[in-house]
């Protein structure tokens, strides 16, 4: 104890002597680099904070940059999940539960802003108004056919006795299956020969879309805070916010992709807005408590296909399912129905966008350098709603809630009908153009941006395919699918049963049996990281190098 | 606490094992009694005689599994239905293609309607097209990110062996995202005019019933992609005369089964208004999980029965959905359906031209089945060292699924 405090002395006073000249510091740390090695000015080390949130925020800093360098998106991603062999412990944000009161813990868990979608009114605008007029003309009666064709097929085909699905989700889920790849294909047929760019997309049935980020600025559990006003060292910091980590998993009916990237409707000045910042809602409670819950996963991303160099990689338009919002109460209320479909539009396009930006290098811990834009279409087949999306920022974990000025912006407008009903006889009756030519704005929205390779994708500096060593290849591909495959462990998890809680933990009454269970070894098994185990065994049979070689018993892992 | 394992190992279960090892060995004490007994001649028995009598095993004998018969009396026996031979997707024609013709009063005719053959050699593509489908082709069965358990892979050598699971992409998703891409590759060629005469429609379900020789037999089947256009393909002009093939001692309708169905009705998926409801081509997918009746693998003649099967079911259900369920006989108008069938890698085409509904054997007019041998898409695709691979491609297929979709 004296020898520490003895050290305290001294750096507090060096402190203070620094602090009174800085500027002889910067003279000194200007003049090092040139040459003179016996100059007379003593060269120092930068002082580091030494305070234990300031060493955990560096730990965490040099982590982040840990991942920034891995060369490769595969590795990035099996980077970020390196620290835990069983997973993280994440909300599950989904696509099919929208609980109430749900747009403000959105805002918050992705930074985004919500404004309505302007209407257009530039003489530009106009311009494109009077085209979109007459590919309304054009449009207009393929829609309606494919919308009657939809229902007529789906209505007949569910007279079958053992066709129609028991609930009402199943049913609409189906029937705006067919409808929306109906409506896509009419009217991608329509608009192809005067929009090349949809010659070249590349449409997506259902595709798979999950996507994993960290978020600041929740309070922590009760556990946590007891546990540190148990401790003085860290009574101060009891109330402190703790990150969360959440994973979104979704599935829409379509989604088309493009080489190109969507313009961005917002400046970097505008999304570059701290006091926007500030004014985000912060949900501050735990997310358990409107109803989501936890599980334990790996961090998966995935914007439903694998990584492929040079393919179409930016979303351009994704149709989201509503069905599931049947399930919610009648008592929730217009409003809250409202927000919950502003909230599943934010946070899919955020999810996807977050996915296809981990493909060019980024992640939840290494920010964007460019904008993302997205379109997302929440529908039942009736009601359309349209949804654009810019993608301004990745941080959100630690102080960056704060710190960070940037924010994600979302616009968008009501549900809109496209036809008021399908009559007996299977007509469309009441069919909305103005709804149809919001659907055909989205269609023409060109994606012009292109980007050079190495201002595409910063962080990334190889690709994996591009590897030499071929077990090298196979290891990382295997890797990286058995982690996003959520396959169970072959072993269950590690747990502390209630008669070892009782008789083990709470009252030693068993002091002379062998002490074998992690929690009398004094094991984390949760601190387990992802290459804990045992590599796997090569037999002689097929060993390389013959069968006699030992150093290549067992096959080599490739962790970065 | 429940009385689980758990408890009785820590304390009761335990002291109950140990007492009861200790007491289980306890030798009844003689008391002489049984002695006693023997010298006034009273019978002796122990307990295990009177608790557990012998009951003498009665032998049985029969040959064989024989077919269970349908009970009559039963809850379907009120409704209008019979038990009937029901052909659905699960089934499969042990026979093969040969059964499969005298079911349904089918020449053969081994090439494709000269209309289509013509239109095969003389179409134009643009040369970036094969690597589209290239694309097509990795994009459906390597590079999709849906990954749900597989069934269950055997080894012909150890079928005791259990080997891992592996996760992918599903054999029904594999075909689903394949068929969709290489229409969507044919649609942007075709342009405007000629895809708004068709449209594509997922999992449509065909059923129809027929009188075969005093048997009568119910259709159900599902065809996985349907392409229907605004109006009728032409029929074949052109007379095919042949036999059809000899079964003895086979019977047609072997190895499909006989259930009591429910509702045996036409049913063909749009209504008479529709507009775009000529069936155009049928796309069926091949179901791994598929067996015939012994366990066997399916043979090539099996899976080209099922292709001409989904044509002849549809060309059923059209027929009678355009002149009445109970229409029954020559058809003025043959009513012709293009029919593809494909397991993801390999790909079997035919075109079926319903001349006739009357398929008992007497009837001298017959129906067509025009086909060729099946074709590998690839003979190789996956990822291989951590890379995507695909070897062999064959463009031939594209060019007849072009032709197909182009025929009218």
């Amino acid at each position: 104890m004296l020898k520490l405090s003895r050290v305290n002395q001294l750096r507090a006073s060096s402190l203070r002597f620094l602090a009174a000249q800085p500027q002889a510091q910067a003279e000194a740390a200007s003049g090092s680099g040139t040459s003179n090695e016996n100059s007379p000015e003593p060269e120092y080390p930068p002082i580091r904070e030494l305070t234990y949130k300031a060493i955990k925020r560096r730990e965490a800093g040099d982590w982040h940059e840990e991942i920034r360098k891995v060369p490769t998106v595969e590795e990035k991603l099996i980077k970020v999940n390196m620290p835990r062999y069983y997973g993280y412990k994440v909300v599950d944000f989904n696509d099919n539960k929208i609980p109430y009161n749900a747009l403000p813990v959105t805002q918050h868990y992705t930074r985004t802003v919500l404004q309505e979608l302007p209407l257009p009114t530039t003489d530009e605008g106009q311009k494109s108004e009077s085209s979109l007029d007459s590919f309304l003309q054009a449009a207009r009666n393929d829609v309606i056919d494919a919308l009657e064709l939809a229902h007529d097929f789906y209505n007949h085909q569910a007279t079958l006795p053992d066709f129609v699905p028991s609930d009402s989700v199943t049913r609409e889920r189906q029937l705006t299956q067919v409808i929306v790849e109906q409506v896509n294909r009419a009217l991608q047929q329509v608009l192809s020969a005067d929009y090349p760019h949809l010659n070249d997309v590349e449409v997506d049935y259902n595709p798979r879309h999950e996507a994993f980020w960290a978020v600041g600025g929740v309070d922590a559990p009760k556990n946590v805070q007891n546990s540190k006003k148990g401790r003085d060292w860290q009574k101060d910091d009891a109330s402190d916010s703790v990150d969360r980590l959440v994973q979104y998993t979704g599935s829409p009916y379509l989604a088309l992709r493009h080489r190109q990237q969507l313009c961005p409707w917002m400046t970097e000045t505008e999304s570059e807005n701290i006091e926007l910042a500030r004014q985000l809602p912060r949900f501050k409670h735990d997310a358990r408590t409107l109803g989501y819950r936890t599980t334990y996963q790996h961090a998966v991303n995935v914007p439903g296909y694998w990584p492929s160099a040079n393919g179409p990689n930016f979303g351009l338009l994704s149709f989201q399912s509503r069905a599931s919002l049947q399930m919610r109460h009648k008592a929730y209320g217009d409003s809250d129905f409202q927000e919950a479909l502003n909230a599943l539009a934010i946070k899919s396009s955020y999810a996807w966008l977050l996915a296809q930006a981990t493909y060019n290098g980024f992640n939840t811990y290494n920010d964007l350098t460019y904008p993302m834009n997205t379109q997302t279409v929440i529908t039942n087949g009736r009601e359309w709603s349209f949804y654009e999306y810019q993608l301004n920022t990745l941080l959100l974990h630690g102080n960056q809630v704060d710190e960070n000025p940037r924010v994600n912006s979302c616009r968008g407008t009501p549900p809109l009908p496209l036809y008021a009903e399908i009559s007996e006889k299977g007509k469309c009756v009441d069919f909305n153009d103005a709804t149809l030519k919001q659907l055909l704005r989205v269609y023409t929205n060109v994606p012009k941006v292109a980007r050079a390779a190495n201002e595409l994708h910063p962080y990334v500096t190889a690709r994996t395919t591009d590897y030499d060593n071929a077990q090298q290849r196979d290891f990382i591909e295997k890797t990286f699918k058995h982690l996003s495959s959520k396959r169970p462990r072959h072993l269950e998890l590690p747990e502390i049963y209630l008669w070892e809680k009782l008789y083990k933990i709470d009252y030693k009454t068993r002091a002379m049996e062998a002490k074998r269970r992690f929690f009398e070894l004094d094991i984390n098994p949760w601190r387990r990281t992802l290459e804990k185990h045992d590599k796997e065994y090569v037999p002689r049979a097929v060993r390389p190098g013959g069968r006699k070689n030992r150093e290549d018993r067992f096959k080599k892992t490739f962790y970065p | 606490m429940r009385l689980t394992n758990r408890l009785c190992a820590q304390h009761i279960g335990w002291h109950f094992k140990k007492h009861w090892l200790v007491q289980g060995k306890r030798v009844p004490r003689e008391t002489g009694a049984a002695a006693e007994l023997l010298r006034l001649a009273v019978p002796v028995r122990t307990p295990e005689d009177l608790l557990k009598p012998k009951v003498e095993r009665r032998m049985l004998d029969f040959i064989g599994t024989g077919q269970r018969p349908i009970a009559e009396a039963n809850a379907y026996s009120n409704s209008v239905s019979a038990a009937c031979h029901s052909y659905d997707d699960n089934s499969l024609l042990i026979g093969g293609l040969a059964q499969a013709q005298v079911l349904t009063n089918t020449i053969e005719v081994k090439t494709y309607p000269p209309k289509i053959e013509e239109a095969i050699a003389n179409q134009k593509l643009p040369n970036g097209i094969d690597r589209n489908i290239r694309n097509a082709l990795l994009s459906a069965h390597v590079l999709d990110a849906e990954q749900v358990k597989l069934p269950k892979i055997k080894l012909i050598e150890r079928p005791a062996f259990n080997l891992p699971r592996s996760y992918g992409i599903s054999h029904e998703r594999v075909n689903r995202l394949l068929v969709n891409k290489i229409l969507y590759e044919i649609e942007k060629l075709a342009g405007h005019s000629l895809t708004v005469r068709r449209k594509l429609l997922d999992n449509a379900s065909f059923r129809t019933s027929l009188c075969k020789d005093s048997d009568q037999i119910g259709f159900a089947i599902n065809a996985n992609k349907l392409v229907c256009s605004n109006r009728a393909i032409d029929e074949v002009k052109l007379k095919f005369n042949g036999n059809l093939p000899d079964l003895y001692p086979m019977k047609c309708t072997i190895s499909i089964p006989k259930k009591h169905v429910v509702n045996s009705g036409n049913f063909y998926p749009f209504r008479t208004e529709a507009t775009c409801s000529h069936p155009h081509t049928v796309f069926s997918f091949f179901d791994t999980n598929l067996v015939n009746t012994h366990g066997s693998e399916v043979t090539t003649s099996q899976f080209h029965a099922r292709t001409m099967l989904k044509a002849f079911v549809v060309a059923v259900a059209r027929a009678k959905h355009l002149h009445g369920p109970s229409a029954d006989g020559d058809l003025l108008k043959p009513i012709v359906v293009q029919s593809v069938q494909t397991d993801g890698r390999t790909f079997h085409f035919g075109v079926f031209q319903l001349n006739t509904l009357n398929i008992s054997s007497q009837n001298t007019l017959k129906n067509y089945w025009f086909h060729r041998e099946s074709y590998e898409l690839f003979s190789k695709c996956g990822q291989e060292a951590g890379r995507p691979h695909l070897e062999n491609y064959n463009g031939d297929i594209f060019r007849i699924l072009n032709a197909f979709y182009c025929s009218s």
